[in-house]
């Protein structure tokens, strides 16, 4: 029987597939992949925005405004026209907005694209924000405040969030009750007005159709928006952040949810591509990154841990370790997962773990053109993060040429065991004997979301 | 079930599937994918949770996470000095369980030194193993998505490559479903338990557990797909290797195959799994039927959490003639932003901030439940949203649904089926899994085609058949500490409408 691990294939010539870029006469750009291998569109357009941009007393009000878009519909078509009519032709638009973009999805049957884009149009260009629509919006945002807190997996990750980049700060914060009450229909009219213009919109389109009639369809229903005076907000900073230490959530649950880390780098760092292959080699990738080996494979403490560096445009990105293990195991875990973090300063990473993430990587070249979606979406992602349109090949490039000395040295720049966050939600009874060895703990409590 | 043809669009997605058959009863299929240089693979087998032994429950999804531990060559140094090791600690594992089992006369010394020879040797067996290397195998060729899934009615397991390393795949998969190592297991049995943990912490997750407990008393589907703890703390290897022995069958199997299919893509496959031999006769099918309801069953979860409400009534599945009449009727109720439980609990009524309506849990190759999903909205409780959930049944069940509402659904559930096939691992997983459960890639593409000859007669008939009070399971998650059981609340209390805006 061949043995598998002997095996040798040619390297695979890959012929890359680009999305074309168009701009249309008011400005707007639009990246389009056609596949014809199914008869369906998905298409997506961003907007330079954010929730970071929402007024201090008004936490919520850009995301709000996303939703009341979509719910309230447009001058062409009420909410629950809309609704009824994205349903009658299995199409949707969705919009949303995060922390430094507003975002519009859409799905359809190819034979639906020229209504979708024109619904879609009208959803950007003229929501009708009707206040009974707006009330429903506030409704649905207060319960999803109430609901927040639910899933302790999810407590994890936003308690790490507002610990790293400030419980009150634009990137860290979460919007209470109060807020969302306070939020009027005009805040969201206006907003809406500020930030929803052709000038900052950049486009994806892949899928079943003739680009110039796409074009055609996209100039009809956008082309004759005008474009106003580009007006970019300042980009506000993190700061506040809790000091480092641990931190437990207390909850009466059957296993701790645990995320260590600390802020890490820009998105145009020069140290981003080791960075990344430092990110694989400890936990973001395979069964054989060390976390998953270790913790995982070796001891069966985990069932989930893993690491992300995720570098972001705008402010520092974060670096976090995710695991959930046992109160009884909780003190070998943590211990073992420290020591990967202290490691990686200490020594260079051996050459057979470096390689292996690096193969996977060189020899996945084709999985970065499989999908037409992907394509058209990374170049739009790229333009609107201020990336080079060739930085798919970059980045690879970085991450292939970076050596074991490299993920040393940067390991020792960017990772800071003394400044780590450790955040654990969990029983406190369970959880404090073990955590109580390494260091004082502090309670961090569910904020208070009634008021502020 | 009469044959229905497929609608224009399906039917030329069909016409680019290639289904071949070996002569051991495995099914292939093959769906070209142009533009692309990936082929991305689905290998389903049609053993799942359901077919697990009494005692045992968990071992489909256990074995499905043994399966990554490689075999006599992939994964070990040696596996000729492992192999006593491993039957080493099967033979400790199950003295300290006989042990153990004694309950309070088991002689806790004994265990302590047996324990500490276990430690030992499961040290050494460790020193043989390559950890990982079934998946490093994968990666090295810049493999994406190793991964797998155990479902109530089957498992697959899916990968993609680089479209010259098929032949990497059959050598790898060929030599997984011949000669698999169940090493590590000990380790990996503690991995299994932890993911029950989260999902036993999971809102979500609790709701689907307590329903399949409720709403089946007898059919395999009141287990859920992870098992019960006290289970996965008493398996064994060896039960394992039966189950693997009598379950992971040719005629059982299929792979589907998804992207650049080359010439000799078929002709690979068929080299590597034509000696595959059929294990002698299939295990017994599950043949539970459960019985009929004859009244309303409650029960209520408690957790740190905001209430959340489930209601499911029992219904027949493929092969039956009211699949897709059940289908379409739960589709208006609850799929989408205009189906009655959202236009009516959500947007009118406003006492939840989300409902809907599917069917098909626990599964899909057994009788089944239509079941309904509302998470209220403070204030309001699940009491009210139940009530509220009534009479939007009522509606149907007193004035039908219309003609219109029933093409929706239709182009609706068509669209979905798209939806579903346009990434090329997920079609693969989706084609291999109905070959596998079901047994015809087909169902349900032709599905739509049924749905598509529905009257609104149709629905009608099967709302009111099916969806009695007497039939049905009713779920309610309570935040802890609150009341165990809530009153149940007149509809007339419900909030009045609110007023339509003139602007609206």
């Amino acid at each position: 029987m061949t043995d598998p691990r002997k095996l040798k294939f040619p390297r695979l010539e890959v012929k890359p597939r680009e999305a074309t870029r168009h701009v249309l006469r008011n400005g707007i750009v639009v990246h389009a992949v056609e596949d014809h291998s199914l008869p369906v569109v998905n298409l997506g357009i961003l907007f330079r925005a954010g929730t970071i941009h929402d007024p201090a007393d008004r936490a919520g009000l850009g995301s709000m405004t996303a939703t009341a878009m979509r719910l309230g519909g447009s001058r062409l078509l009420p909410g629950d026209a809309l609704d009824e009519e994205m349903d009658s032709m299995g199409s949707s638009i969705d919009t949303g907005m995060d922390d430094d973009q507003f975002s519009l999805y859409g799905w359809t049957l190819a034979r639906h694209l020229p209504r979708e884009l024109e619904l879609m149009a009208s959803v950007l260009r003229e929501p009708a924000f009707p206040p009974e629509k707006v009330e429903l919006t506030r409704l649905q945002e207060l319960e999803m405040i109430q609901r927040r807190w639910d899933n302790p997996q999810q407590v994890a990750s936003l308690q790490f969030r507002r610990a790293v980049y400030g419980p009150s700060s634009p990137w860290g914060r979460l919007g209470t009750a109060a807020q969302a009450k306070a939020v009027t229909r005009d805040e969201m009219v206006s907003l809406h007005r500020a930030f929803c213009r052709p000038e900052t919109a950049i486009m994806t389109v892949a899928g079943s159709f003739e680009t110039a009639a796409l074009l055609r369809d996209l100039e009809r229903f956008l082309g004759d928006w005008n474009p106003g005076p580009a007006t970019p907000a300042p980009v506000p900073e993190p700061g506040g952040a809790l000091p480092p230490g641990i931190y437990l959530v207390p909850r009466e649950i059957g296993q701790a949810n645990i995320r260590i880390g600390h802020l890490s780098i820009e998105l145009d760092h020069p140290d981003h591509c080791p960075l990344k292959l430092l990110d694989m080699v400890l936990g973001n990738g395979t069964f054989n990154s060390r976390l998953f080996r270790d913790i995982r494979t070796k001891r069966g403490l985990a069932y989930s841990v893993w690491s992300r560096i995720q570098p972001r445009a705008l402010v520092p990105g974060t670096f976090t370790i995710g695991c959930g293990t046992k109160y009884e195991t909780l003190d070998e875990a943590l211990p073992a997962i420290l020591g990967h973090v202290k490691d990686l300063r200490a020594r260079e990473a051996a050459d057979d773990e470096v390689k292996l993430a690096k193969d996977q990587l060189d020899h996945g070249l084709a999985f970065e053109f499989q999908s037409a979606w992907s394509v058209a979406w990374r170049a739009a992602w790229y333009e609107y993060s201020g990336l080079p349109a060739d930085w798919l090949m970059r980045e690879r490039e970085g991450v292939l040429a970076a050596t074991k000395a490299d993920i040393l040295r940067v390991a020792k720049a960017h990772l800071h065991p003394d400044k780590l966050i450790l955040v654990f939600v969990g029983d406190p009874a369970k959880c404090r004997p073990a955590l109580e060895r390494f260091g004082t703990v502090r309670e961090l409590p569910i904020p208070d979301q009634s008021s502020g | 079930m009469t044959t229905t043809a497929l609608t224009a669009e399906l039917q030329s997605f069909a016409d680019t599937v290639v289904e071949r058959k070996l002569k051991n009863g495995l099914t292939v299929l093959l769906i070209p994918r142009e533009g692309v240089a990936t082929v991305h693979f689905a290998f389903a087998f049609g053993v799942g949770a359901v077919d697990e032994p009494d005692g045992r429950t968990g071992i489909a999804h256990l074995y499905e996470h043994m399966a990554f531990k490689g075999t006599e060559a992939v994964g070990t140094k040696s596996w000729r000095k492992e192999r006593p090791l491993l039957r080493k600690l099967d033979e400790m594992d199950g003295a300290m369980m006989a042990e153990r089992a004694r309950g309070p006369a088991a002689d806790a010394g004994r265990l302590e030194r047996l324990k500490k020879r276990f430690d030992r040797v499961e040290a050494q067996a460790e020193k043989l193993v390559e950890p990982n290397e079934f998946d490093a195998v994968y990666a090295r060729h810049g493999g994406q998505w190793l991964n797998a899934f155990t479902s109530q009615d089957m498992t697959c397991y899916i990968i993609a490559l680089p479209s010259n390393r098929v032949r990497l795949w059959t050598a790898m998969e060929g030599a997984r479903v011949r000669m698999p190592i169940l090493r590590q297991f000990y380790r990996e049995r503690n991995v299994v338990i932890e993911e029950l943990r989260i999902g036993r912490d999971s809102p979500q997750w609790r709701l689907y557990e307590e329903l399949g407990v409720l709403a089946f008393t007898a059919h395999p589907y009141r287990i859920p797909v992870v098992g019960w703890l006290s289970d996965l703390q008493r398996m064994t290897r060896t039960d394992l290797e039966g189950f693997f022995r009598s379950r992971y069958r040719p005629d059982r199997a299929v792979i589907a195959a998804v992207g650049a299919i080359g010439k000799d893509t078929f002709k690979l496959i068929e080299r590597e799994f034509s000696g595959w031999k059929v294990p002698g006769e299939p295990a017994r099918p599950v043949v539970t039927v459960e019985p009929e309801q004859n009244g309303e069953r409650r029960a209520v979860i408690h957790m740190q959490a905001n209430p959340a409400l489930a209601v499911a009534w029992p219904i027949p599945t493929w092969g039956h003639p009211d699949k897709a009449a059940l289908d379409a009727l739960s589709s208006v109720l609850g799929n989408g932003l205009s189906s009655r439980l959202h236009a009516g609990l959500v947007k009118k009524r406003r006492v939840a901030v989300s409902a809907a309506a599917f069917t098909e849990f626990p599964g899909e190759r057994y009788p089944n439940l239509l079941t309904i999903m509302a998470w209220p909205r403070a204030p309001h409780t699940p009491a009210e949203c139940e009530a509220a959930a009534y009479e939007e049944i009522e509606t149907v069940t007193r004035d039908g649904v219309s003609p219109r509402e029933v093409t929706k659904v239709a182009n609706l559930l068509e669209a979905q089926r798209f939806q579903q096939l346009q990434d090329n691992t997920f079609m693969a997983a989706e084609l291999a899994g109905a070959q596998a459960t079901l047994g015809d890639w087909r169902t349900r593409l032709r599905w739509v085609g049924d749905l598509r000859k529905l009257t609104p007669d149709d629905v009608l008939r099967v709302a009111r058949e099916y969806l009695v009070p007497r039939r049905r399971s009713v779920i309610t998650l309570l935040p802890t500490g609150s009341p165990a059981s809530t009153p149940a609340v007149p509809a007339a209390s419900i909030d009045p409408l609110l007023p339509e805006h003139p602007d609206a």
